[in-house]
């Protein structure tokens, strides 16, 4: 029986004529933190999309929590999913994204509490009051009522990781999250994702901090040309690369 | 015989000259009047009326204000396409119809050029104030309210027509108005006398008043009529007749009333004197009865051309 | 050799080492005077106009509350609201249409977009109107000589009115389809990417996130076109129906007191334009909030510092 939070076997995906992935094969096992790196172009970003349907798979299987993504399967055959059933599976991923996506025109309490309120049908006090939780854990608490415009990038991006937290996901998707941040501010935001992976949430993270790879990730895996290259541990994938083009982007990076 | 260069250039040299002059006047002469829509102006040599030509009344001359006795131009403002009042010769830029016709035969009886600028009715009043027109001849109706803010002088005589669907199904006569729609013109002679008059005999016999519509145009009003909007059109004879004849849809029911239109002119210039003068002698001559008669329009001629005379 | 760079005046405050050098802020003496001179000259002219007797301003006093006066402009709020609700109302669901990836719903809103833009207004105005003159009687059913229900004839079904406010709320509806579809536009892309993550339905995500963002862009040529719209309404009176202007139009016919009482519609359009800018000021402010440099409660200094 599958115990793995992600499993993908044989996942393509094409944009037009261009093919992004070319066969993906990944397993990300419950409460791990898996880190996905590697040159631009890689399609890890791409992939990422997919494991909440933010781009759909062109053949292929992605299960999540045991689930298909995307599609039913019935007699062998894979019948795409209605737009509705899509909007509700991904309520099992919590994502986060490299420019933060926070809606300007709310209030931060009102980022957060918005979903939960308006897509779970939850009761507003409830969801305040978590809300008021979440943003005192990630060092916020009295900026509740301030707007993002007045925030710092760093700020945002904590915020950001409040509001996909708010939805109790059992899965949290970091789309290269500390890619658009002052250098000074990257620091705060890996604090959060770390403190979040010690409670035991499952991650996926497409980062270039191979400091903070080496550090919290259970798995790294190094994805090059639409495949995955290499996988494992970091002190192995990040000490001692088994494949040349391993070895060649680290050289590049590190 | 022997002519010397200096005189063979200043014979040369001069009709070069007179002929640069000609030219130069010439272009000047022909700008812009004014209004957005000018017509090239006519000559008081009767051409666009086809009438015999009137001789010129040497007393209403007289009469005349300084700036048009010296000018020798009359500006006319006119109001826009409206057969067979006022409308453009087919295929040309030239206005004819009652209106143009008769200010022209003024033109005659003052000895000046008639220059018709054809305008919107809303721009002809602002424009007399401005002192862009001298008068016009629009077939207005002299009421003590209007003559606050011009002089008029009578020039023809107007019924008023009512216009029904083809068949006239609902046997609309003008004593058979009450409670019916009817569609008038705005400011019209219709609107002002006829439809107060008709409600009060409505009111007065226990039936209801007329539903008044108030268009802008003719070709409007019928429009309403033909696609069953309105039960009736009233407007001034000359111009519903003449629809009638062009549009099998409708037909006129009844022609009646019989009231004078005037020429209006600004109330400071004393023009008032001078085309009265003018006016009494083109009334009484052949021309007057043979322009009208064109239109088919005989029976709207007037004896006897009233300063002021309110309706 | 020793030269100091800083000439001292000697006499000039040069300040001693420690205390600190007031500002003097830059003075603007020409802009001052230019300033009064505009003044003086709109002073001028506002009393030259006032005092000037061709104006008329007796006649324009005495009309400026008549009856059809008031009624005209009572009318012509009633076309704009109307007409401008149903518009909005239309064009928010026109714009959705044309962004639709389902190509026959893209089309038919781009086809009707591209109709009643494209015919003049006053064409469709007389249209509805003189509608009897192509259907006169108004009825739903299968083509081809299917059956049909009758409603009634089309002369009671739409009166004069009802003519006018179809033909302003249906143009209306395509200008203001393109003004929100280019509001949607501007919402940036990663916006409907939080918004799926987070599992909103299309609708949901459309109504909560892109649709207030996009009120911000909308907000300033929508202002325009019930401005525009204000005036636009008198075009009814080709049918025949008295907005402001036509009843002001109406009088000048039977007077001649052209200028005044053109005067007085002007006053009065003025005066609606004037309430409708008011309340676009504010709308702005509500929906800017968040994206512009409102004064907000607290006066914290803008840094990055947390």
């Amino acid at each position: 029986m599958n115990t793995a939070m992600v499993e993908a076997q044989g996942v393509r995906k094409s944009f037009g004529s261009t093919e992004i992935l070319k066969g993906v094969d990944l397993r990300v096992e419950r409460g791990s933190v898996t880190c996905l790196i590697g040159p631009s172009g890689s399609g890890k970003t791409t992939f990422l999309r997919c494991i909440n349907h933010l781009e759909k798979v062109d053949s292929g299987r992605l299960y999540v929590d045991e689930h298909l993504v995307g599609y039913t399967e019935r007699n062998g055959r894979l019948y795409e999913m209605k737009e509705r059933q899509t909007a509700r599976s991904r309520l099992n991923a919590g994502m986060v994204f490299q420019r933060f996506n926070l809606f300007p025109h709310m209030t931060v309490l009102e980022n957060i509490v918005e979903a939960p309120i308006h897509v779970l049908g939850r009761p507003r006090n409830d969801v305040t009051a978590e809300a008021q939780t979440l943003l005192d854990r990630v060092g916020l608490g009295n900026r509740g009522h301030s707007y993002p415009q007045e925030l710092s990038g760093g700020q945002q991006q904590r915020i950001a990781i409040a509001r996909a937290l708010a939805m109790k996901p059992k899965l949290m998707l970091f789309d290269e999250p500390t890619s658009a941040l002052d250098p000074e501010l990257v620091g705060e935001v890996l604090d959060v994702m770390k403190s979040l992976a010690e409670a035991g949430m499952t991650m996926v993270v497409v980062t270039h901090e191979l400091g903070f790879a080496r550090q919290v990730s259970d798995q790294v895996v190094f994805m090059d040309q639409g495949v995955v290259v290499e996988s494992g541990p970091p002190s192995e994938v990040l000490g001692s690369p088994q494949h040349e083009r391993t070895r060649a982007f680290l050289s590049k990076v590190l | 015989m022997n002519i010397s260069p200096a005189t063979q250039l200043t014979r040369l040299g001069t009709p070069a000259v007179v002929a640069t002059t000609a030219l130069l006047l010439a272009v000047t002469a022909c700008g812009p009047s004014g209004t957005a829509s000018t017509v090239p102006s006519d000559n008081a040599a009767g051409q666009g009326t086809r009438v015999p030509a009137l001789g010129v009344n040497q007393a209403a001359v007289g009469l005349l204000p300084e700036s048009i006795k010296s000018s020798k131009v009359l500006r006319v403002a006119i109001p826009t396409n409206e057969p067979p009042t006022q409308y453009y010769r087919e295929g040309t830029q030239e206005m004819t119809g009652t209106n143009p016709d008769v200010a022209r035969l003024l033109g005659e009886a003052l000895g000046v050029k008639v220059d018709i600028q054809v305008a919107n009715f809303d721009s002809i009043i602002p424009g007399i104030a401005a002192g862009r027109y001298d008068m016009t001849v629009s077939s207005m109706t002299p009421t003590t309210k209007r003559m606050e803010v011009l002089d008029f002088v009578d020039y023809m005589q107007v019924g008023s027509s009512i216009a029904a669907p083809k068949g006239n199904p609902q046997g609309i006569k003008e004593d058979t108005l009450c409670g019916k729609k009817v569609a008038v013109l705005t400011g019209s002679y219709q609107l002002t006398y006829n439809i107060p008059a008709a409600d009060k005999e409505c009111v007065a016999a226990g039936t209801e008043k007329l539903q008044i519509s108030e268009f802008q145009d003719t070709r409007q009003a019928i429009s309403a009529l033909t696609s069953g909007r309105q039960d009736a059109v009233m407007a001034d004879s000359p111009v519903l007749n003449f629809a009638a004849t062009q549009n099998p849809a409708i037909e006129i029911a009844s022609t009646f009333d019989v009231a004078p239109v005037a020429m209006g002119m600004p109330k400071d210039t004393g023009l008032v004197k001078s085309v009265s003068a003018a006016l009494d002698a083109v009334i009484k001559s052949d021309s007057y009865r043979k322009a009208l008669g064109k239109y088919g329009l005989e029976s709207s001629a007037i004896t006897d051309a009233r300063v002021n005379f309110a309706q | 050799m020793q030269q100091s760079f800083i000439h001292d005046t000697g006499q000039a405050a040069t300040a001693a080492p420690g205390e600190s050098a007031p500002v003097v802020p830059l003075r603007h003496p020409v802009r001052l005077a230019i300033a009064v001179v505009l003044i003086l000259v709109a002073l001028s002219a506002a009393w030259d106009v006032a005092a000037n007797q061709s104006y008329h301003w007796d006649v324009v006093i005495s009309y400026l509350f008549a009856p059809q006066i008031l009624a005209g402009a009572g009318l012509t709020i009633v076309l704009t609201v109307v007409s401008m609700t149903v518009g909005i109302a239309m064009g928010t669901v026109l714009a959705v249409m044309r962004l639709s990836a389902n190509p026959i719903v893209s089309s038919i809103s781009r086809a009707y977009i591209w109709f009643f833009r494209g015919t003049p207004l006053l064409v469709q105005l007389i249209f509805w109107y003189n509608i009897a003159a192509l259907y006169p009687v108004i009825a739903f059913g299968l083509p081809f000589g299917g059956p049909s229900m009758v409603l009634g004839s089309a002369n009671v079904l739409i009166s004069p009115l009802g003519a006018a406010l179809l033909g302003l709320s249906l143009n209306e509806a395509a200008y203001m389809a393109e003004i929100i579809r280019g509001g949607i536009g501007s919402v940036d892309k990663g916006q409907y990417d939080a918004a799926r993550a987070l599992g909103m339905s299309p609708a949901k995500l459309m109504n909560r996130v892109i649709l207030p963002q996009a009120m911000r862009v909308v907000l300033p040529p929508t202002g325009n076109q019930v401005i525009s719209m204000l005036k636009g309404t008198s075009l009814v009176s080709v049918l025949a129906i008295s907005d402001l202007l036509y009843s002001a139009q109406i009088i000048y016919a039977a007077n001649y007191q052209t200028i005044p009482l053109l005067i007085v519609a002007s006053l009065w359009y003025l005066l609606m334009t004037t309430i409708l800018s008011f309340f676009q000021t504010k709308l702005e402010r509500r929906y800017g909030r968040g994206f512009d440099a409102a004064p907000r409660r607290t006066r914290q200094p803008k840094t990055r510092t947390a």
